[in-house]
């Protein structure tokens, strides 16, 4: 082929991520471009390094297309965040469009040393809790609950729950040790981990909103994107941005439901968050909000109104 | 295993690499111990208070990253790095040692482009202002000792290289 | 060139740099990066190097091993090396060959505790060696037994190969330690049924040892009441979930030091001994994690672990005879290399290649058996001529045997190795049944 392409990610090859949306997207690639473009996938970081380090990779050249978590290193990213603050994110297929939007309009010097091909999420994640319910703001206080990013365990600290930091893998021994009382995630990872059978309660939230989402990147090195020619760049094009967006954001949103019915088959407990303890837990996460629009300010950006920007967008894609 | 014959008392260089090795090393064993004590700390407050020690894992894997490489130049100058002599037993303990020399050179090398590198990354940190994601500490700042453990592991292969080459004792 | 081509010349070539002395760690880092310039460039190189050590070093499941170290410097300097083979011989001294068992005993308790196959020749060969001397017992049969019983440190969880392994292929590091309880129990078993008839076959080796009264055979237990606890608290609480693996060894650290310190041994000077020691140990087994990490990373770009896997699964050839293949392998290398470098080095090829073939097992239980399988195997080459690192330790230590004698003498307990090997490729149950019991 002209051109070789090396993708790397960190999960495993059956995973979601691999199996729906990047192997496809290789697939489709290739064969646009009449076989010109070769696209060798490394999944479960097979060319070297922890998951932390793939965004580097992708701006050094060390692998041409990652796709990773930008909020695996915290601080370097601070305007990805404005989708993964509490009650921003709604279906990942909303999100996904709203943040791809919200990247052309402020983002784009956040990833100016990359070539961002898509900006998703994942659908909005719960709370799976092994010994009781959460169904009040109250239930959350003195719970040691696993949270994936920085926002929702900031989130935690205030509403007086203790966030613990632990690595993914870790997550199912110890929650069927007692060692966490719950973790956040989305149904798409709780069936893999078998989380399903180790909780027996899951706690959704009421509303169009999620409490949380993590926000994932799938970008090309610069440099690279730079050097191809015209019409295999138009190839890429074509499989980048606002479409795909829509696209992976329905796989994420349908990825959601077998492991959803997986809990539902074992007969865990499913509760809502809803009406005036949604008000509340709202209320009492509102300062999540009010410190990333204040760290906004003092960078002299107008918090107050990306903050609202993104909320506007994720509602108008939503339908 | 290396055997050597001449047994030099070891120059004022030497004795500066030998005590600052072990100074390094015996500060990334306290910190060490540090961590299993924190460690032990977390457990007890997370089954008798439901309090475990905030970021506890992140702390772990931080404070073994520094101790790791404070470790470094002690296992070199002390013969600490696995070697395989089986296919070399029968050359002279002159040319043995020789060998040795350059496998010091070469790690020297290595050390030394671990050490520039580990600085930019440590800058990068610094620059990126990447944070630990619960406590939200400064990745850079542990990039201090890291870098200098990695100066001093380049210096140790130095130092060790030119005494294996004249077959001298470390 | 093609990049599997590639992959093969330099894996040669790693092994000739190997051969010519230069330490495992620094060829793998060097080999690593010349293959990565290669296939990648000399940018992308320098770049994967600002944060890679430091990724690598900053690992959680990683940090297990230092201070599992850690607990071992502790566990010698507590005396409980002294205490567990005292015990031992108080037990089964009077046997033919009792003392050489019971350096067996001290081996598998203190493997119990220490996760290094090395430290627990050398701790136990200190204090069993001028026992069996005293006794009469052959330099064949007392260095044989201590350098075998060394590798019980391994073969008996916790250990340092089985979290390595884990890491590589995304398994799970308790589990791994459950699986390979029953085999690391069978393994010490199989050794004193070696020594029993050995010292039948050669009565003059292994003088039985007088007779102790059934109070000092109580009194004695109460010396190894530590041990217990410790084995108990700390491996206990790793199965049950009660904590990490990397918890249970700080745990572990804390109370050996604790006991190291009202034992007499921890003050200053043995404190700094003792963290001198961890530094040496940790240092040399992260340098080939770090190495082995980028020379795998060219491996990948080589696709030379996928293309193997996809040739050998296309071929039909039985899976057991890959299997076997592969564990032969192990002995061969075995012969020369050290066990943490052969895992590091093969699993990221042999694994995928395993997966791709059906042993009519589920992929978790696979990965659990060929696990412990294949530590068993390395761990034989730290006993087998020329270079068995467990042999050299105990031989240095015991100035009057010669070299061969120590090889001779560890004879009958690799066949006990191998033995134990093929009943465990029979019997898969034998190492899944308390994985499958515990979770
Ligand atoms: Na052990
Ligand atoms: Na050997």
């Amino acid at each position: 082929a002209e051109v070789e392409l090396k993708v790397h990610h960190f999960l495993p090859a059956p995973a979601t991520a691999h199996a729906k949306f990047i192997q496809p997207w290789a697939d489709k690639v290739m064969k646009e471009s009449n076989g010109r473009i070769d696209i060798k996938i490394y999944p479960a970081m097979q060319l070297g390094g922890k998951p932390p380090q793939l965004f580097d990779q992708v701006r050094d050249g060390v692998a041409d297309i990652v796709w990773t978590v930008p909020g695996y290193t915290r601080g370097r990213f601070p305007l990805t965040e404005v989708f993964e603050l509490p009650f921003v994110a709604g279906s990942a297929e909303a999100t996904s469009q709203a943040s791809w939007e919200f990247y052309e309009k402020y983002m784009q010097d956040e990833y100016k040393d990359v070539h961002p091909i898509l900006i998703h999420t994942h659908a909005p994640g719960q709370f799976h809790m092994r010994d009781k319910p959460i169904t009040s703001l109250a239930d959350l206080k003195n719970t040691k609950i696993r949270a994936p990013t920085r926002t929702i365990n900031e989130a935690l600290s205030i509403i007086g729950a203790t966030p613990v930091g632990m690595p993914v893998p870790a997550v199912p021994q110890a929650l069927s040790k007692g060692v966490v009382d719950g973790a956040m995630l989305p149904y798409e990872v709780t069936l893999p981990l078998k989380a399903h059978e180790l909780v027996k309660y899951h706690t959704e939230i009421g509303g169009d909103r999620g409490i949380y989402t993590a926000m994932f990147l799938f970008a090309m090195n610069k440099k690279k994107y730079d050097s191809l020619p015209a019409d295999l760049k138009q190839v890429l094009d074509n499989n980048s941005g606002l479409a795909l967006a829509k696209q992976i954001g329905q796989v994420w949103d349908a990825a959601d439901n077998p492991g959803r019915e997986a809990a539902k088959k074992r007969g865990n407990q499913f509760n809502t968050i809803e009406g005036a303890e949604l008000a509340a837990l709202k209320s009492a996460t509102q300062p999540v909000i009010d410190n990333w629009i204040k760290a906004m300010n003092d960078q002299g950006k107008d918090g107050q109104k990306m903050y609202d920007d993104a909320r506007d967008l994720v509602t108008k894609y939503s339908h | 295993m290396t055997f050597t014959i001449n047994n030099h008392q070891p120059d004022p260089l030497g004795r500066a690499v030998h005590a600052s090795s072990r100074w390094f090393a015996f500060m990334g064993g306290m910190v060490l111990l540090g961590l299993a004590l924190m460690t032990v700390i977390s457990i007890v407050g997370r089954y008798f208070f439901s309090l475990p020690v905030p970021g506890d894992f992140e702390l772990v894997e931080m404070g073994c990253a520094i101790t790791v490489f404070a470790f470094l130049p002690y296992c070199q100058l002390h013969n600490g790095n696995v070697v395989v002599d089986f296919f070399t037993m029968n050359v002279g303990a002159k040319t043995r040692s020789r060998m040795d020399s350059l496998g010091s050179f070469v790690f020297c090398i290595i050390a030394a482009l671990l050490t520039w590198r580990l600085a930019l990354g440590g800058y990068d940190m610094y620059r990126y202002e990447e944070q630990t994601m619960i406590l939200g500490l400064m990745r850079w700042w542990g990039f201090i000792p890291i870098v200098a453990s990695l100066a001093l592991l380049t210096l140790v292969c130095f130092y060790t290289g030119v005494r294996q080459w004249s077959n001298k004792s470390i | 060139m093609s990049g599997i081509a590639i992959g093969v010349l330099l894996f040669g070539v790693l092994l000739i740099l190997i051969a010519l002395r230069l330490s495992i760690g620094v060829a793998m880092l060097l080999v690593g990066m010349i293959g990565y310039v290669w296939l990648s460039g000399w940018s992308p190189l320098i770049n994967y190097l600002k944060t890679a050590a430091y990724w690598r070093f900053s690992t959680y499941d990683l940090s297990v091993v230092p201070l599992f170290l850690l607990m071992g410097q502790f566990a010698s300097k507590a005396g409980l090396s002294r205490a567990l083979f005292h015990t031992a011989s108080v037990w089964m001294g009077h046997r033919r060959g009792g003392i050489a068992m019971a350096a067996i005993g001290g081996c598998a308790g203190f493997g119990a505790i220490c996760g290094s196959s090395l430290a627990t020749a050398a701790t136990i060969g200190q204090v069993a060696l001028p026992e069996l001397k005293r006794h009469g017992y052959s330099g064949c049969l007392a260095t044989g037994a201590l350098a075998a019983g060394g590798t019980l440190g391994i073969l008996i969880p916790p250990s340092v190969i089985l979290v390595i392994y884990a890491i590589l292929t995304e398994g799970n590091i308790a589990t791994m330690f459950q699986a390979a309880f029953i085999p690391g129990f069978l393994a010490a078993f199989g050794y004193l049924i070696a020594i029993a008839i050995y010292v039948r076959l050669k009565p003059n080796s292994g003088p039985a040892g007088p007779e102790s009264s059934w109070q000092e055979k109580v009194s004695s237990l109460g010396d190894i009441w530590a041990v217990v606890i410790i084995f108990v608290v700390v491996i206990g609480g790793i199965y049950a979930g009660a904590f990490t693996p990397t918890e249970g060894a700080a745990v572990g650290a804390i109370a050996t030091g604790i006991l190291a310190f009202a034992h007499g041994g921890l003050r200053l000077d043995g404190l700094k001994e003792c963290l001198l020691g961890t530094a040496s140990a940790t240092a040399m087994i992260f340098l080939i994690v770090f190495g082995a990490d980028l020379f795998n990373a060219f491996l990948a770009l080589t696709q030379m672990p996928a293309e193997a896997a996809r040739m050998i699964g296309d071929s039909q050839l039985s899976p057991y005879l890959v299997l076997v293949t592969m564990l032969i392998l192990y002995l061969i290398f075995g012969c020369v290399m050290d066990s943490l470098s052969m895992i590091l080095l093969t699993v990221p090829i042999f694994w995928p290649i395993l997966m791709g073939l059906d042993f009519a097992m589920d992929p978790e239980e696979l990965k659990i058996w060929f696990g412990i399988i294949a530590l068993i195997v390395v761990e034989v080459g730290l006993i087998t001529p020329p270079v068995g690192m467990n042999v050299f330790i105990i031989n240095k230590m015991a100035e009057d045997v010669p070299m061969i004698e120590s090889f001779k003498g560890v004879m009958p307990f690799l066949i006990s190795d191998i033995v134990r090997v093929v009943i465990l490729i029979l019997f898969p149950s034998i190492t899944l049944l308390l994985p499958r019991l515990l979770n």
